[in-house]
Parts: structure tokens; sequence; C-alpha cells
């Protein structure tokens, strides 16, 4: 019984393996703060083009276009930026999206206009233990 | 007061470490005053917290803004229900509150055990003081930590007219009972993991220590699944389009320790009945303590990216250490004491209760180990590969969606399985009818599939949801009929009517027909689950009086309402209206001609005050979805913006989640199970109902 109950779980943890590791299709994407976007669009711009992605960053302050049920706006950080095009039958913006909040982008990038397209937003929920939200006078 | 929430705060520490020590010094010498010394010091020490909460909470309310947390949560117009809730809004208040939680259950659980089983005291007090006292450390020595810490501007003390406030996205009834919720389930299982190693410490193992925790984890699970349900609920309601999970990490970290405090939960069960599984239950007790840290861990630590993640508040080391030493510590314990926890009695039979234990255990620690992997899946790619993926949701869900079946159908078997060994007959006669109404089930829902809507591929007959709808029939009627035979049992004894026996012997084996009844409830709570599957979403345009058709629902715009009408600044809207701006769309929704229900659906803005700038600048936009419930299903429309480029015709969404409203049951359902279960009712040899004295005796027919 003792051997049975080990290859059970032996058993187990092939399929376990097998869980963790098979994909299929959209089931794994990268993940790139906009920095590393760039170097990775430097290595290999190729590589990229129509890939889904994810990008972290912020949204630069007025650059929130209303185009009808689309939106446009650029993802920026210190260094670069990047236009997002987020067509309006993929959803709705979240409340939390406003002019310099921290946003992922769910999308594809889109190598000929060199923007990404999105198929989901996300916005930081602000008042959850938000660093930002504490830039209160006392670090001033 | 500041000062003194201040004072008494920083006390905390060492009264945490006056117990710890006083532990340590009275267990190496066995000195009895010093050990009572000890007790006396967890008392005080959860006094000190207590006071300090208190004190928060009487700056919340006055709203002191000279205080830097009060600054950040709280606002003029803020009513007294969301100024409490503020005393857990925040990172610091979050932490303190926690910490006042682990020393009340601490002081409750030493008086408990003490009468129990005194020699467990010492080191369990010496457990959970090291556990607050790395909280009061914690609190008062990272930035953004300690919530009393008060506004410098200029040099100078700081004290502003207004506040920035709680965020009206939080201003929901359930956003306030779901963190503290959530920290009630995560505090009170340092208990049963205190109660566990003190029983390794002691080298007491084969004392029955699972006697005493029992209750602990019953209470500390049945909060973290209410915690996250309720986050759930917060989520579908006021997050304007979404639903109610994304296997978000945050999400995910308060999945992971009700999945294996669940595990915990059935194997204790074993070790009570027939003395297996000790390892196993001193790794799992440790394992679900570790997760209800490791969630604080990596949503604070910025190790993870997500949209409800916290910003790098500078806990991550903090708490990185703090596991470590949870893990060399139980590890070092559990091997030390291995040889006395090694069991002698083998597994008999895959075909037993206790296999099906273990298979459900397995299956739970699998689910964690999935989704942890998943979770943390871009950090562990870019070291493998330099890369940094992440797993999707899809990814999730294809993978918990299955094992989430597995489950269900253990829940539905395990039950059934008898102790030992179960034999050919018994087994026949116990699955039989649930087998029955499974396969009647699923064949049911391939033809009435095939019928009604005529699929052309098999993903189009949707066979996970089938398959779930099946297993859920399969363990209603496994639970259905161990009820019927048992009541019957009893009341050929008793001659009581059925109703009555049937709500006699809930109390009669109190744990196992209660823990079926849960069982019932989450089998409730997957039907809930498989409304996903036939979830339909849309998006139209429409003027005022416009219609719109929509699975097979007739969705008519009934109104259009700007408050204010007329334009005005945030600080000068009229004093007798709500407090803020908002656009309202009404809607009505028919039905083959009949009106099937009315809402409203409103995109809100709320003044937020800023500190910095010490004037109202942008206001915090909020999606208020209008719901219709009809039925066993909800249809939620949220309204956008109008459409400049359409001439302004309104922008609206609708999702329709068919089965919705039996998650919400399902949840609600098994609470008053366990509510039952842990109120001390019906534990005698008789009860009192209606008047009358009935006895809970098992009557002589064994219904095993």
């Amino acid at each position: 019984m003792k051997m049975k109950v080990s290859l059970v779980i032996v058993a187990a943890v092939i399929a376990l393996g097998f869980f963790i590791m098979s994909n299929s299709e959209g089931e794994t994407q990268a993940q790139y703060p906009l920095d590393k976007f760039y170097q990775a669009l430097e290595k290999n711009p190729a590589r990229l083009n129509n890939k889904p992605l994810t990008i972290f960053g912020y949204v630069k302050e007025g650059s929130i276009e209303i185009d009808g049920a689309d939106s446009n706006f650029i993802v920026k950080s210190e260094i670069n930026e990047l236009k997002v095009h987020y067509p309006g039958e993929n959803g709705l913006l979240p409340d939390t999206f406003e002019d310099g909040s921290e946003v992922t982008i769910d999308g594809t990038y889109d190598q000929a206009q060199h923007l990404i397209v999105a198929k989901n937003v996300l916005a930081k929920c602000d008042s959850k233990y938000n660093k930002s939200n504490v830039a209160t006078p006392a670090e001033q | 007061m500041i000062e003194a929430g201040s004072v008494l705060f920083s006390f905390s520490v060492a009264t945490a470490a006056l117990s710890l020590g006083t532990g340590v010094w009275g267990m190496a010498t066995r000195n009895r005053s010093i050990l009572a010394l000890s007790r006396q010091s967890v008392m005080l020490h959860f006094f000190v917290l207590a006071l300090s909460e208190l004190i928060l909470l009487y700056l919340l309310v006055i709203g002191d803004y000279s205080v830097d947390y009060v600054l950040n949560y709280v606002s003029n117009n803020l009513p007294i229900f969301y100024r409490i809730s503020a005393l857990w809004a925040g990172n610091a208040g979050s932490l303190l509150f926690w910490n006042f939680l682990i020393a009340l259950f601490s002081a409750i659980a030493v008086r408990h055990v003490e009468k129990e089983e005194p020699t467990l005291v010492p080191p369990m007090i010496i457990i959970l003081m090291g556990i607050s006292l790395f909280f009061s450390l914690v609190g008062n020595f990272t930035e953004n930590s300690d919530p009393f810490t008060m506004i410098i501007k200029n040099g100078i003390p700081y004290h502003g007219p207004e506040g920035r406030g709680l965020s009206p996205l939080l201003q929901h009834w359930a956003m306030v009972i779901h963190p503290p919720t959530l920290l009630i389930g995560y505090a009170a299982f340092s208990v049963p993991f205190a109660i566990a190693m003190a029983s390794l410490i002691t080298g007491r193992v084969n004392l029955n220590w699972t006697r005493l925790v029992r209750r602990w984890t019953l209470f500390s699970w049945s909060f973290l699944g209410a915690g996250m349900m309720l986050g759930g609920k917060w989520a579908y309601e006021e997050l304007g389009w979404g639903g109610y999970w994304f296997w978000d990490p945050v999400e995910n970290s308060s999945l992971m320790p009700w999945l294996s405090s669940t595990a915990f939960l059935h194997s204790i069960l074993v070790q009570e009945k027939r003395e297996m599984f000790k390892t196993w239950n001193m790794v799992l007790v440790t394992i679900s303590f570790f997760l209800c840290i490791f969630g604080t861990f990596i949503t604070r630590s910025g190790l993870i990216n997500s949209v409800h993640s916290f910003a790098n508040t500078g806990l991550g080391l903090n708490f990185a250490i703090f596991l470590g030493i949870i893990i060399i510590f139980s590890v070092y314990w559990i091997t030390r004491r291995s040889s006395e926890l090694r069991s002698d009695r083998p597994m008999n039979s895959f075909l037993s209760r206790e296999a099906g234990f273990l298979f459900n255990n397995m299956l739970l620690i699998f689910m964690v180990i999935v989704i942890l992997l998943g979770t943390m899946w871009a950090n562990v790619s870019e070291l493998l590969t330099g890369e940094a993926d992440q797993k999707t949701q899809t990814w999730f869900d294809n993978r918990m969606a299955p094992l989430g079946l597995i489950l269900l159908f253990l829940t539905g078997a395990g039950p059934l399985l008898s102790w030992r060994k179960t034999s050919g007959k018994t087994l026949w006669k116990n699955f039989r009818f649930p087998m029955a109404v499974f396969f009647i089930a699923l064949i049911a829902g391939f033809a009435y599939t095939h019928y009604t809507i005529s699929p052309v591929e098999l993903a189009q007959y949707k066979p996970l949801a089938l398959t779930c709808f099946a297993l859920c029939g399969f363990v209603f009627t496994g639970v259905i009929e161990e009820f019927v035979r048992t009541t019957l049992a009893r009341t050929r004894v008793t001659h009581e009517n059925f109703l009555l026996g049937l709500l006699l012997i809930l109390f009669q084996n109190k744990r196992r027909f209660m823990g079926y009844s849960i069982h019932l409830g989450i089998a409730f709570m997957f039907i809930g689950f498989t409304g996903l599957a036939y979830a339909k979403e849309y998006q139209f345009k429409l003027h005022p009086k416009g219609i719109e058709y929509f699975d097979g629902y007739t969705i008519e715009v009934a109104d259009y309402k700007v408050y204010p009408t007329f334009d005005v600044s945030f600080a000068n809207l009229p004093k007798d209206g709500p407090g803020y701006k908002y656009e309202a769309v009404s809607i009505n929704i028919y039905k083959n001609n009949r009106l099937v229900g009315s809402t409203v659906t409103e995109k809100r803005y709320y003044p937020m005050y800023s500190p910095v700038t010490e004037s109202y600048g942008d206001p915090q936009p909020t999606s208020e979805p209008g719901i219709i419930s009809n039925g066993f299903g909800d249809i939620k429309i949220q309204y956008a913006r109008p459409d400049a480029t359409d001439d302004n015709r309104l922008i609206i969404q609708v999702k329709t989640d068919p089965l919705i409203n039996f998650l919400w049951f399902g949840m609600i359902f098994y609470h008053v199970f366990i509510l039952f279960l842990l109120l001390p009712i019906g534990e005698n040899k008789a009860i009192n109902l209606f008047g009358k004295k009935y006895s809970l005796s098992p009557v002589a027919h064994k219904p095993e």
C-alpha cells in the first residue's frame, strides 16, 4: 500500500509539472515595464510585432483623447513614451484611469504604427496602501 | 491624544517582548511565577494594542488632520461608518489592526488552552507573542507603517483644514467589512499554528492537539472564505464592468491560505479518528500560516506587478525575513520530532475515507502550487530565461476549472466512503443513486444543449459546465441520501415526524451533518461559478427613449439626468445635494413585452481634496452599475459617457450572468452552517427545541 501511495504522489508531481509547463495560445504573455519594452524592441523589433504583451507605465498628463467610444493615450516612463489605442468595443476605461495613474496595458504591439492596440487597460487602485496616496505635506 | 497613541503603540514592542522573554525564561527555569508573569503580559499587551486602536479610531472619528494617516483616509464629509473603516483602509492602519487581532486572539487562546492543556501555554505564548512582536516592530520601525505619525511641514507640525478622504471606490458596504474579515482570518490562523508548534516543542505530539485547534481553524477558515467572497461582491458591484474574480495576485494570495486550510481542516479529522497524517498535519498548519503572511508579503513588497498590489512600502525585506524564520522554526521542530510523529497505522485501501482525505489534501495543495507558480511566474521565468512572462487569466481558468471539478467530485464522494476500507456492497449502496443522477444530468444537459442551441463543435456544448452541473447533482444526491437515511433511522426509533428528525440529526452528529451541509453550500457556489460559461457581454449607444435588443431582452433608456444642472465648482456644490456630481441613466428591461425590472446606472464624480495643494483637485469618477436580478441571474448595466462623435449617444455596456445568485446564496448557506458548528449549541446529550427536550444520543441503528 505504501508503494501505491508513493506511486500516486509521483504521478501527482508529474501531472503538476505538466500542468505548470504546458502552454497553449493566450495563456502566457511577456510583460515589460516600458523601458524594458524599448530594450527588447531595440534587439529585435520584428519579434514583438503583433505579439500579445503586457506593458507597465504611467499615463502621460494631458495625453488622454476620447474619440467616440475609442480612447487614445500615451503611456510613459521617465525616459520613454508609447502611444496606446484602446478600441471602445474592447471595454470601458476603469474609474481609476486618469492623468498620471499607473497602468497595466494588455494588448498587441503594432510595429507599422508604433503603438499598442489595447485589449484591456487596468489602472492602479488608487487608495489601497498606495504610496502616492501618502504623498502628504509630511514628505515635501 | 496623538502622543498617547504613539507612546502606547511603541510600548507594544515592549509588552510583546516582555511576555516573549518571560515565556522563554520561565520555560527554561520552570519557574511558575515567571510563567504567570508571561501570561499576564499577554493580557497587558492586548490592552496596550486595544487602547492604541481605540485612540486611532477616536482620531479618525474627530478627523484630526495633524496625523498623516487621518489626513489620507478621512475627509470632513465622510460618514462615520466609513471613518471606522479607515482603521483598516491603509497600510499602517491595517498592520495595527492585524496586530491588535493577534493580541486579542492570543489572549483568548491562552485562556482557552490553559483550561484544557496548561503545559502547552508557555510555548504557545512564545510563538504568538513572537508574531505580534514582529508586527509591532514593523509598525514602529518601517516607513509609512506607523498610523500615529504626525505631519511636519517646513519643520513645524501641520494641521490641515480638510483631509484627502477615503476613495469613493471603497465606499461600499462590502468593502467596509471585507478587509477586517480577511484580517480576522489571517490573524486567527496564528492560533492553530501556535498550538501545533507548542505540541511539537513540548514533545507531546501524541496529545490530541487537533481537538484544541479545531474551532480556531474553522473560525479562521470561515473568515478567510467570507472575506474573499465579500471582495468579490464589492468588485462585482462597484467596479462597473468587472466580474468578481480576476486571478489577480492579491486575490490569489487570499485564496491560497483558504485552500490549504481547507486541506488542514479535513486532515486533522483523520488524525483524530485514525491517528494518521501526523507529520502531514504539522506541514499543513505551517503552510497555511505561512501563506497567510506570504500574501501580505507579495502584495506589499513590490515583488509583483498587479493593479491592486500596493506600492513598495519598504515592508518586503522585513516580511521576507519573518517568513524565513517561520520556515526554519517549523522545519527544525518537525524534523526533531519526526520519530514521534510517525504513524504506525498504514493506509488500508484507496477506497477508504482516509484515502479520500488524502486525495482531497493532495488536490488542494496541488491547486495551491499551481496558483502560487502562476502568480509568481513572471518572477520565476525571469530567473530562468531572463524574460518576464506572465500567466494570463486564461491560463488560470484552463487549469483551475478542471481541478475545481475534481475537487467537487471529491466533495461528493468523500463522505460516501467508510473508514479503513469500503466494501463492495457499501460502495454500491452509497454510490448508485448519486452516480445515476450524475449520468442522467450529464446526458440531459447535452441533450438539452443539442436541441436548444444545436451546437456544431464539442466546445459549444460547454462540456465543463455540463459536467459541473452533473457533479453538483452527484453531491446533492449523496448528501440528501445520507440525511434521509439517518433521519429515517432516528424517527423509526423516536417516532418524531420527519422534518423534526431532520433538524435533530443535524445536531446529533453535529460535525458530520453540518459538514455535509457546508458541502451543499460549496456545490451551490459551483453552480454560480458555472454561470460564467453562459455570461454574455454587449456594448451599444442609445439616445434617451431609444431601445436595443440583447440576449432575448429589450433594453430601454428611460431617462438621462445630469446633476447639478448648472455649472458649479466642486467646492460650491449645493449643501443639500449628495456631495458629488453625477450623470444618471434610467433603464427599463423587458422580456416578451413584460417589464423585467428598472434600474439606474450612474457615473459619479467625487470631489477629492488634495492636502498638497490645499484645494479640490481632479475629481475621482466612479461607475455605479445598475443591477437587475432576474431570479438566478443578473443583468448588469453600466453607463460610460456620451459619444461626442456620434451625436452624443450614450455608451452603455450590458452584461448577463444567468447563475450568479447561486454564488452569493451558496456562500451565505455554508456560512450559516459554519456558524452552527462554531456555536456551542447541541453539544450535549439533549437539546431544547420549541420548549421540549429531545435526545441527541445516536440511536441504536448505526447509520454507517
